[in-house]
């Protein structure tokens, strides 16, 4: 029956499951971490992606006559945005990956815009060590600037709408860099003490707001 | 002497002193080798579903008129077994002729009884949607509006769950027949077996020694068929009294209150108390953080309860399903949307968690995990999963959303281990569809209850199914479950019980299936017809041009619709799909049915498959 079956499926490697986590545990799990001490805590990086995201957002404005920008207005994003993204290696509870809040911009950018925007984020973008750009169906005609390294990822594009937004790499919760080296932090209660959803930061203001209609 | 007996020389048959063995229980299409008068024969042996493994019925000898000739023409044997004449000595055969008559007899004659007549789900869940058309709208508020809406909620509950343990019920009792069915062909076709082998054997000094070697082996296989059946029937027995526990659960808890729902108190009483006994999740309530809250505490009690079991490797998995499912709690903004105690400690914790908030969302998604998939070693995994693709859906909506068609952020994922699929590829359960089968009704249920919780009446619900999964999908579909879903995408198929979308429930515009070029799992699904799962999920219609039997979403790297929008990296083998939703291309198209908007999504060609 299993020579059968191995057989019939070309002898793949159905066996592995692809669900199956690969976080870290034990001993492992600690070398990681203190190894990512010294880039910082999550909450502080995320608040870096949104200065940079500022900063861009503010430059583009500046370099482009009549656009606006803000960080968006949707509870949705804000909430996604702020909760960030699980790591492989780690749980949800010791790092995530951070993402800034999404800019929107007020309109759309004609093909010099475009490209004016894009060195934009290319410089800034460079700072965060980012210098590879995407080219995968690389094309001129497209709205789609990719900026990623370092473990950042820049995202300029533009479909029925102009949006910035910023990941950034694994880093530690604050909680867990304020603990002392060479331990795993203390196992969350099945049962939290607070609802299971947490209500949205406020928007942030932006410094140019859109006009309103 | 043994010969190989098909192409892939996987299958082997010995003649003489090694026993005839063909080893057909794959029930995939093969050749025989039958050795008679001093040579091989070749004979084709038809396919048969594989739920009927012992041994497939050879419906189809087609090559040798010696061998048809002697299956046309099986000796007389009578009621008593024994032989009614022949050319051969019978002596070595008797006994098997004798044994196959007892156990020929204890499956009757008679037509077995359907499931059919047994199950009327389908009425009173149009009576529950009727009932639940007439709960109290907007306009209507205050106690005299909440004891009515509770008294209406609770009749659709009741009707729902009767609906259900309905469904369940004439499931049963259709595997019933089956079971009895396919053992009686089991046995005429052994019987036949027997006897055609044992003409072939030639007269000589061996002649005794075949033909009681060739009795042995009837006897194993009638041992096998019969205890095979009767392990079936077990099982269908004790998934009627799990049914009769849940009337019982009904009758005690909500039949006596049935229509005497007379004041507040009562409503909300009725409200606290779950459908069916204390272990399973009640997200009646429409409420994340209480539904969360509740799971969570029945967690600690599971977790505090196993934990004082005595070392064992249950004691170890139980606690192993829970830690699973506190890592995959730690993914952010994940809720324990359900959550289910098994009244056997050896089975799997049975759960499902929510990335986002599934019932006020306006788009959620529901996914079915595959083969090797269990709670400990898959829901932390899945979770994060469900994160990535609800971060993708919301990238997408952005990207595409427009004023004259704006499309809602507001989205959910839920990962779904609810039920048990093989635990690998070696395992004979992965070919056929009893676990599947055991499934398909949790997962209905799964939606049911998603649905009537839903605080959100505009909500789209996306249903993926991955491997084992798609097949596990396929059936609920086919059994109801369409009734709550919008739009489906199977992935990595083995089949799905479905030669058209129809057959699900669904339509060309709103059934989508994945494959990568290089899935190893495509094989198998080309096998899908011969074993009772449907087409192949692959499968090319060549009629003015090649199209796909199912509409087939891209799996390759190439550009989306959403103009502006990156361009995405291709899947390959039968693990990517789901991964990374934010690079790949199969991310961003369960992204876009997700969202409702199969529009959005990239289809694929024949012609661009290979």
């Amino acid at each position: 029956m299993l020579l059968g079956t191995s057989t019939l499926i070309g002898g793949c490697s159905l066996f592995d499951n692809p669900y199956e986590s690969k976080t870290l545990k034990g001993d492992e799990a600690i070398e990681l971490i203190d190894s990512m001490r010294a880039k910082g805590s999550f909450e502080d990086a995320r608040q870096r992606l949104n200065d940079a995201a500022k900063v861009i957002a503010e430059r583009i404005v500046d370099a482009v006559p009549g656009e606006t920008w803000q960080f968006t207005a949707d509870p949705n994003v804000q909430q996604v945005k702020q909760a960030g993204l699980p790591c492989e290696k780690l749980t949800g509870d010791i790092a995530r990956r951070p993402l800034s809040d999404m800019v929107e911009f007020g309109r759309t950018f004609d093909a010099e815009e475009f490209a004016a925007a894009n060195e934009i984020v290319r410089e800034e973008a460079a700072k965060f060590g980012a210098t590879g750009e995407s080219s995968l169906f690389d094309e001129d005609s497209k709205r789609d600037f990719d900026v990623r390294g370092n473990g950042y990822d820049f995202t300029l594009r533009q479909g029925g709408s102009a949006i910035l937004t910023i990941t950034g790499d694994c880093v530690l919760m604050q909680s867990v860099v304020d603990l002392p080296p060479g331990q795993l932090p203390p196992e969350p209660p099945i049962v939290p003490t607070e609802p299971s959803i947490v209500p949205p930061e406020p928007p942030i203001v932006p410094t140019n707001p859109l006009p309103q209609p | 002497m043994c010969y190989y007996t098909d192409e892939t020389q996987t299958g082997l048959l010995c003649v003489g002193a090694n026993v005839i063995d063909t080893g057909f229980q794959l029930g995939f299409t093969r050749k025989a080798v039958v050795k008679g008068g001093g040579r091989v024969r070749w004979a084709s042996i038809g396919s048969g579903r594989s739920a009927l493994p012992i041994l497939t019925p050879p419906p189809a000898w087609t090559t040798e008129p010696a061998i048809e000739s002697v299956l046309q023409n099986p000796r007389d044997v009578g009621d008593t077994g024994f032989h009614g004449g022949g050319s051969w000595p019978v002596s070595a055969l008797d006994a098997f002729y004798a044994a196959w008559a007892n156990a020929r007899r204890t499956f009757g004659e008679r037509a077995s009884m359907g499931g059919r007549q047994f199950d009327a789900s389908a009425r009173l869940r149009q009576l529950g949607h009727d009932v639940g058309c007439a709960a109290p709208g907007p306009v209507w508020s205050g106690d005299a509006a909440m004891t009515y809406g509770a008294r209406n909620a609770k009749h659709r509950a009741v009707l729902h769950n009767v609906a259900d343990l309905d469904q369940r019920l004439g499931r049963s009792v259709e595997h019933s027949a089956q079971v009895i069915t396919g053992a009686r062909q089991n046995l005429d076709s052994l019987r036949r077996w027997v006897t055609g082998v044992a003409d072939t054997v030639p007269p000589g000094t061996q002649r005794e020694a075949q033909l009681t070697q060739i009795a042995s082996k009837g006897l194993e296989r009638l041992s096998n068929v019969v205890g095979g059946a009767n392990n079936d029937l077990n099982g269908v027995a004790r998934n009627i009294d799990t049914i009769t526990s849940g009337y019982n659960a009904v009758n005690l808890k909500e039949a006596p209150n049935f229509g005497d729902v007379s004041n507040v108190e009562e409503a909300s009483h009725f409200k606290e108390a779950p459908a069916f006994g204390d272990d399973k999740t009640d997200m009646s309530s429409g409420d994340i953080n209480e539904v969360d809250r509740t799971n969570r505490e029945l967690l600690q009690e599971m977790s505090e309860e196993y934990g004082r079991l005595p070392d064992s490797q249950i004691k170890t998995d139980r606690l192993a399903d829970i830690a699973g499912i506190q890592e995959g709690l730690k993914v952010p903004d994940s809720h324990l949307v359900y959550l289910e105690k098994p009244g056997d400690p050896s089975q799997m914790i049975p759960a499902a968690t929510s990335v986002g908030d599934p019932f006020t969302a306006d788009h959620v998604s529901v996914t079915v995990p595959g083969v090797g998939s269990t709670t400990r070693g898959t829901i932390a995994g899945m979770t994060g999963e469900a994160a990535e693709l609800r971060n993708e859906a919301l990238s997408a909506a952005k990207a595409a959303s427009a004023p004259d068609r704006p499309i809602s952020t507001n989205i959910a994922a839920v990962a779904w281990v609810g039920y048990q699929p093989p635990a690998n590829l070696g395992q004979t359960s992965i070919l056929n569809d009893d676990l599947a089968q055991a499934g398909a009704p949790k997962l209905t249920s799964l939606l049911s209850d998603l649905d009537s919780a839903s605080r959100n009446p505009g909500q789209t619900t996306a249903l993926f199914g991955h491997s084992y999964g798609s097949l596990t999908a396929g059936i609920a579909l086919n059994d109801g479950a369409s009734h709550y879903v919008d739009n489906a995408v199977l992935y990595g198929s083995p089949g799905f019980q479905a030669d058209t979308p129809a057959d699900l429930g669904m339509n060309d515009n709103n059934f989508f299936v994945m494959s990568t070029f290089d899935d190893p799992i495509n094989p198998l699904g080309a096998f899908a017809p011969y074993h009772g799962w449907g087409s192949d999920p692959n499968n090319i219609i060549s009629d003015d041009s090649l199209r796909f039997r199912f509409q087939h979403l891209e799996t390759a790297a190439g550009d989306t619709p959403i103009p502006g929008y990156e361009s995405k990296t291709g899947a390959s083998g039968h693990s990517d799909y789901s991964r990374n939703a934010g690079e790949r291309m199969t991310g961003y198209n369960l992204a876009a049915i997700l969202l409702n908007r199969p529009d959005l999504a990239v289809t694929q060609t024949p012609n661009s498959w290979r």
